[in-house]
């Protein structure tokens, strides 16, 4: 029984189409990821399910419940913004209890104290926004979303505006958070390593369409096309009929082929190992290298096409620019699209 | 959806007082004013004659001359002063030119009636300097009148050069000192800095401050109300007595000339904001 | 280096003589006795505040600009807030609009605003010619460019439309949004404007004199037509006057460098923000739309 649905969801703004005719459903305490480029309607999909937008077609359900028209304070669901907006005129406790108090709940100071608990912010309950750190603000924010216990929450980018190091360890903490509570969560962002990491299922999005969603393997692993191929995993992207002349065969089908930077191999000239009969294998020359901490960034040349490979960092295993090796790409990685 | 669009309705009704007052006291008065400016003196033949009249009428082409004449040099001689007053500003500790950017700004609220009647005890007939100057024997004054247009422009002056440094003043923080160092580096000199760059930059802000001023001084009427009545021939004060004296009112006439002014004003402020387009653009 | 420094040292320095003098040399008229020939008054007296603070009329003139003031920067701020709220939130497609209807001002000067006013008004069915409240009403317009352009900012300096929308989500309706925590966090972004158009509307003559002129007789008018009499007494008023403008705006300016002070505001040049805030009346125009 799905716990969230959306149901043939359509917005225009003017003539422009933003969310087209879209159909999801989610498990009670999935988390989900809205993935897309700036542009491709995830945050408007969010801020519909909101109720900060209108939508022109379709419904949305939670619980069993049509919420389609309901204005935001009626749905029972709590979202975190990209930019927190605390209020700065509250100190963290008043801000977590706002909501509290609005639906004039009992017991407000032990449920905050709990929530400030949870996410870790224990004495800062007298401090004001403008004192806590962008972290400490997006815990506010989160513990200001949990505390009126919705049925769904709703994070717009919420560690986007954080460096990378704090983004990391709210990730965790995040997702942490969320199987404690076992709550049902959306979460929007750009970031496909962020998407990778956190969700159950992930949903991406491109131009008003969600062109895929599955687990996160399934879309790193299988993109349906050459858009989540590019967009999820840097992937190498051939036509079809310049692939073939690249490995000499004719009997490929499909219109474009994709293949993972990690899956190839780079060998010096001359040395023979692999099986060619599950591997093709192509003469190229380094057109440049660089180095991103643990992995090395190849940027290879064969027969007027290039494409990259990456490789893991072993010592002194650098190939430099100039130099001719061997690629070897194994067949079964290839995609066909 | 209905639910929607009903409390739309709800919103749109606080919006009816905004739209009474602007209507009421904004739009309708404008439009007022353009419509009678088309009308005979009678009020109901509709003519372009008003116009006619003003640009036929020595009188009153005097007036917007005078008008012109006095915002121009008040204009040009304040910029010049604040261009050079400013940049000398610069030149202090922050603690100090937050200290006479606090006074310039003091002094700008000094206008109108209260200036003009500064002016009038410091060196009107009886003034202090005029008395002391003349039994100190010095003639430099003696031929000045405050109540003349010299006196006008010198009042105008006065009022204008605080407002022309706060203007000014922030440009100056726009030429960055790395463009002084990357000039002097690449063999320029101090003149070619500021005839290359430094006077290009400020050019926008100079202009726009100087339209800015000039509509200052042609909408200016307590000041010259104050210090020269009805007996001098300006633009503002002749408005004010076509629709609002005691005598031979000609509110139609008025109107036209009020028009008259209206559109230069606009004029001025529109040529500023396409400077300030300049200047964002560039430092963009 | 050094020669260039003093120069720049005299240059200013005369600046502020020049600006100072005037006002100056109408304090020290404002209080001296007997001042006929010499550089400084022969005597001091405060005879001529003390007459000034027996006068009723000044005191009946005082009140007046009071009472203008009080009515229609009031009005501005209980019409303007929710109507930029609104459009700003609701109807952002009129925001052009808004804009434009309350920069127009800008442009108008008061003497032509006066003109369209007593068209306008004479023999109107709305007979409010030459009483204060066409006055209130004019000045509500005179204002308008301030108190927009203050109220806006605020709104997008907290990022209202965005602190509403969460204050929604936690179950608040539109009303207790507005006032939990949009009001709340704008008070200080208003309080400038609003003293800025208080200071505005203290120094407005040419409105006041041609739409009503001695029918009701603001603190302007009464110094207008005592500028022929006692020079004295007049002085001590413009002092007066001119100390409670001042007042206002060394309020202002102490507000704004809190405001700067304040951690969550973004580092700017401290100066430059506070010009222009400070006069933003003549200089809306070289900011531009700050859009």
């Amino acid at each position: 029984m799905s716990y969230v649905t959306i149901d043939q969801v359509t917005k225009k703004y003017e003539n422009q189409v933003v969310l087209n005719d879209i159909s999801i459903t989610l498990n009670k305490g999935e988390f989900a990821t809205l993935l897309g480029q700036s542009g491709c309607g995830k945050s408007t999909l969010l801020r519909s399910i909101a109720g900060l937008e209108d939508v022109d077609a379709g419904r949305i359900l939670i619980d069993g419940k049509d919420i389609t028209n309901l204005s935001p304070r009626q749905r029972e669901v709590g979202m975190v913004f990209q930019s927190y907006a605390l209020f700065p005129n509250m100190n963290v406790f008043d801000n977590i209890a706002y909501g509290l108090k609005m639906k004039k709940v009992k017991n407000i100071k032990s449920k905050v104290a709990k929530m400030i608990e949870m996410v870790d912010l224990a004495g800062k309950e007298e401090s004001y926004p403008h004192q806590l750190s962008g972290g400490q603000q997006q815990r506010v924010a989160l513990a200001r979303a949990l505390v009126i216990e919705p049925k769904v929450l709703l994070l717009d980018e919420p560690l986007s505006a954080l460096d990378a190091k704090i983004r990391k360890s709210l990730q965790k903490e995040l997702k942490r958070i969320q199987k404690e509570l076992n709550i049902t969560t959306i979460f929007v962002t750009h970031d496909q390593e962020e998407a990778m990491t956190m969700s159950d299922r992930i949903f991406v999005m491109n131009k008003g369409n969600v062109v895929q969603s599955g687990s996160p393997t399934e879309i790193y692993t299988t993109p349906v096309n050459t858009f989540v191929a590019n967009f999820i995993g840097n992937y190498n992207v051939f036509k079809m009929d310049t692939f073939r002349k690249l490995v000499r065969s004719t009997e490929l089908k499909g219109d474009e082929v994709a293949f993972r930077p990690e899956v190839l191999k780079l060998l010096p000239i001359g040395e023979e190992s692999q099986d060619l009969q599950e591997n093709w294998r192509l003469k190229g020359i380094i057109k440049d290298v660089s180095m991103t901490g643990n992995i090395l960034r190849y940027e290879v040349e064969s027969e007027d096409f290039s494409f990259h490979v990456d490789d893991l960092h072993h010592r002194g295993a650098i190939f430099d620019q100039g130099t001719h090796i061997q690629i070897i790409l194994p067949k079964k990685e290839c995609l066909f699209l | 959806m209905r639910k929607i669009k009903k409390q739309k309705i709800y919103l749109l009704a606080l919006l009816l007082p905004f739209i009474l007052f602007v209507i009421g006291f904004e739009i309708g008065p404008l439009a007022a004013m353009i419509k009678n400016s088309f009308y005979a003196d009678d009020g109901i033949q509709v003519t372009i004659n008003q116009y006619l009249t003003i640009f036929k009428s020595d009188f009153y082409m005097k007036a917007i001359q005078n008008s012109l004449v006095i915002s121009l040099i008040s204009a040009v001689i304040s910029v010049i002063t604040a261009v050079i007053a400013a940049y000398s500003i610069t030149k202090f500790s922050q603690k100090i030119q937050n200290r006479l950017l606090m006074i310039t700004n003091m002094t700008s609220n000094f206008e109108g009636i209260p200036l003009s009647f500064s002016y009038i005890i410091l060196l009107g007939n009886n003034g202090l300097f005029t008395l002391l100057f003349a039994k100190m024997g010095l003639d430099v004054f003696a031929d000045f009148n405050l109540y003349s247009w010299t006196g006008l422009i010198l009042v105008y002056i006065y009022f204008q050069i605080p407002l022309a440094v706060m203007l000014i003043y922030p440009s100056y923080q726009g030429i960055k000192k790395q463009w002084k160092e990357a000039s002097s580096l690449l063999g320029g000199s101090k003149f070619s800095f500021w005839h290359r760059i430094g006077i290009p930059v400020l050019l926008p802000s100079i202009v726009g401050t100087f339209s800015i001023l000039f509509a200052n001084a042609m909408g200016a009427y307590a000041t010259a109300y104050a210090l020269v009545g009805s007996n001098y021939n300006l633009l503002s004060l002749q408005i004010a007595s076509l629709v609002a004296s005691d005598v031979a009112l000609k509110p139609q006439l008025g109107s036209a000339m009020g028009v008259l002014l209206a559109v230069t004003m606009i004029g001025a402020l529109w040529f500023n904001e396409q400077m300030m387009r300049r200047i964002r653009r560039d430092l963009r | 280096m050094k020669s260039l420094l003093s120069f720049h040292k005299a240059l200013v320095g005369l600046l502020v003589i020049y600006l100072l003098i005037p006002l100056i040399g109408t304090f020290l008229f404002s209080i001296a006795g007997k001042w006929d020939h010499t550089i400084l008054p022969e005597s001091y007296t405060m005879k001529w505040y003390i007459e000034l603070f027996q006068d009723e009329r000044f005191f009946d003139a005082f009140q007046r600009t009071l009472f203008l003031i009080v009515m229609s920067v009031g009005l501005s701020i209980v019409i303007m807030l929710p109507t930029i709220f609104i459009i700003t939130v609701y109807f952002s497609k009129w925001e052009r609009l808004l804009q434009a209807a309350a920069m127009l001002p800008y442009g108008i000067p008061p003497i032509v605003g006066a003109v369209g006013l007593i068209k306008l008004y004479s023999n109107s069915l709305i007979p409010i010619a030459g009483t204060p409240w066409i006055l209130i009403g004019a000045y509500f317009i005179t204002i308008l460019p301030f108190m927009y352009q203050g109220i806006r900012n605020s709104l997008r300096t907290i990022n209202a439309v965005q602190l509403v929308d969460a204050a929604e989500l936690l179950g608040a309706t539109k009303f207790q949004a507005f006032r939990t925590v949009v009001f709340p966090n704008i008070i200080s972004g208003i309080l400038v404007s609003t003293l800025l158009s208080v200071a505005l509307l203290f120094s407005e003559f040419a409105l006041a004199n041609l739409l009503v002129g001695g029918r009701f007789e603001t603190l302007q008018i009464f110094l207008a037509d005592k500028l022929n009499s006692s020079g004295h007494l007049t002085s001590a008023i413009v002092i007066t006057y001119y100390s409670v403008i001042l007042l206002l705006t060394g309020t202002v300016l102490k507000l704004t460098f809190k405001n700067e002070k304040n951690p969550a505001g973004k580092k700017k040049n401290r100066v430059l923000s506070l010009l222009r805030k400070q006069s933003r009346d003549k200089k809306f125009a070289l900011e531009g739309e700050n859009s």
